[in-house]
């Protein structure tokens, strides 16, 4: 540093001297304003929140629980949004979009054999057959302690079936033997059924077979559909007893679109279905 | 500055001593003003004034730096030195203003706001050249970074301890120092010429 620099000394006494105390009094009393003005907003804001504390110990208590709940649902929701949430909704929307294929997979089927197993309360079983072709409609074979009867279910009659469900049907098809396997009598009609009565809202895990499960809820029973991956349709229904341990009412298998050898419908009593007996 | 015990100082006893904080923190708002910013009022502006030199400036620093130590408050109360820290705002604030005096002066509308009338008072009194110094001053002060900045006039203007600053600034003892000493050969650089010539002024008088 050259001698003509300042030293520290100096540069403070400088700076000293520039930046000297000299508020003016005017310039003072306007800042001193600014503190008072302050003073007086600090003031103001308490005496509003005093007011507003006491405004909403006034409030009607369904307002006050009504606000406590919207509280609550903002914090529910902030926290469902932290542990991952999305992750759930994405899992439900996956769910969604397997149950809708199932529904899909129904609809385009061609063939479909199926046996009903019903189990009372006694433990007797009773078993149901159906063939349903598309082109003609179904053949039941029910077979129990009573022996063994056939009903015819022809297409049309199906159909009608589906739009109004079990109303539809004749006399002789409401007979309270059939009920557990008209609802498997066509795979137009099982989508109705999953749609409408079952409920299904939760889907399990892949297994190791390529097959997931699809849950749901009939009245007092649980449903359990168990679905192939590969086609999206279902493999076995089953109709759960509810408790610790649940028993199958009614189990039904499934085998889709394969050629069935003989014509399973009674081609020359098409619109005029067999009576429950079979004759 | 003036050697005065603060309220905070009494609160922080207080604190020590194991009142809950939840009692403190229930304290309403204009108690926190008395016990933080009223015994600091006098500090406040008249540190504000020494840098800005500006009557409207030094209102609109306070203002700014009252905003501050409001939202802070309850930080504030919590610091080890809570004058130095509302000083320091305050410095803050006022080193902002010289920024933005800056910025003003580089778009060419200080000119309008020189041509517009002054307050008599304080202005009439100081002749150009004491005003062309202090420009020059607060430039020089805007130009150093910020934290350099509030060492020095912390130091200089207030005449703060090396602890109060380093308390303020949340750093140590020492990073003061070099904010010191670094602040003050850029200062002695850039104010040289001016210093020169009023040497030389004195000189030939």
């Amino acid at each position: 540093m050259n001698k003509q620099s300042m030293d520290d000394s100096e540069l403070d006494a400088f700076l000293g001297r520039v930046m000297k105390d000299d508020l003016p009094p005017d310039a003072k009393s306007a800042m001193n304003r600014r503190f008072l003005r302050f003073r007086e907003g600090l003031d103001r804001s308490g005496q509003e929140r005093a007011d507003q504390d006491s405004s909403w110990r006034s409030m009607p208590l369904w307002r006050q629980a009504l606000g406590a709940a919207a509280a609550a649902l903002i914090i529910v929701g902030f926290v469902m949004q932290l542990r991952g949430s999305p992750t759930a909704l994405a899992h439900s929307i996956g769910q969604l979009k397997a149950i809708a294929a199932v529904s899909a997979g129904l609809k385009r089927a061609t063939s479909m054999e199926c046996t009903v197993r019903q189990t009372d309360r006694d433990g007797a079983p009773t078993l149901y057959r159906i063939q349903w072709r598309a082109t003609s409609g179904a053949r039941i074979d029910m077979e129990s302690s009573g022996g063994v009867h056939t009903l015819w279910v022809p297409r049309k009659t199906i159909s009608a079936a589906v739009v109004g469900m079990i109303p539809a049907l004749d006399a002789g098809m409401q007979e309270p033997v059939w009920r557990p396997a008209l609802e498997f009598a066509s795979p137009v009609t099982l989508s109705r059924q999953m749609e409408i009565r079952y409920g299904l809202m939760q889907g399990g895990r892949m297994s190791a077979a390529g097959e997931f499960t699809i849950v749901g809820r009939e009245g007092p029973q649980n449903i359990e559909i168990i679905v192939d991956s590969q086609t999206y349709l279902p493999i076995v229904l089953r109709k759960l007893s509810r408790g610790p341990n649940p028993r199958a009412l009614i189990e039904a298998r499934f085998r889709w679109n394969q050629p069935i050898p003989a014509e399973p419908v009674d081609p020359t009593n098409l619109e005029n279905p067999a009576d429950p007996a079979g004759r | 500055m003036e050697a005065t015990t603060h309220p905070n100082t009494k609160l922080m006893v207080s604190r020590a001593e194991g009142t809950p904080l939840s009692e403190n923190m229930a304290t309403d708002d204009r108690t926190i003003y008395d016990e933080l910013i009223a015994p600091m009022e006098t500090a406040m502006l008249r540190s504000i004034w020494r840098v800005v030199r500006n009557a409207d400036r030094a209102e609109d620093c306070l203002q700014d730096a009252l905003i501050v130590i409001w939202k802070k408050r309850f930080q504030i109360r919590a610091h080890p030195n809570p004058p130095a820290l509302i000083l320091k705002i305050c410095l803050n604030a006022a080193y902002d203003s010289l920024r933005k005096l800056e910025r003003m002066r580089r778009r060419a509308e200080l000119s309008e706001l020189e041509n517009a009338p002054a307050p008599p008072e304080y202005n009439a009194y100081r002749d150009l050249e004491e005003k062309e110094i202090e420009e020059q001053v607060q430039r020089a002060i805007h130009r150093l970074p910020r934290k350099r900045a509030l060492a020095v006039m912390m130091r200089l203007i207030q005449e703060e301890s090396f602890e109060a600053i380093a308390q303020a600034l949340d750093c140590s003892e020492v990073t003061v120092r070099i904010h010191l000493f670094r602040g003050r050969a850029q200062l002695r650089r850039w104010l040289a010429p001016l210093w020169d010539s009023r040497r030389q002024e004195a000189a030939n008088e």
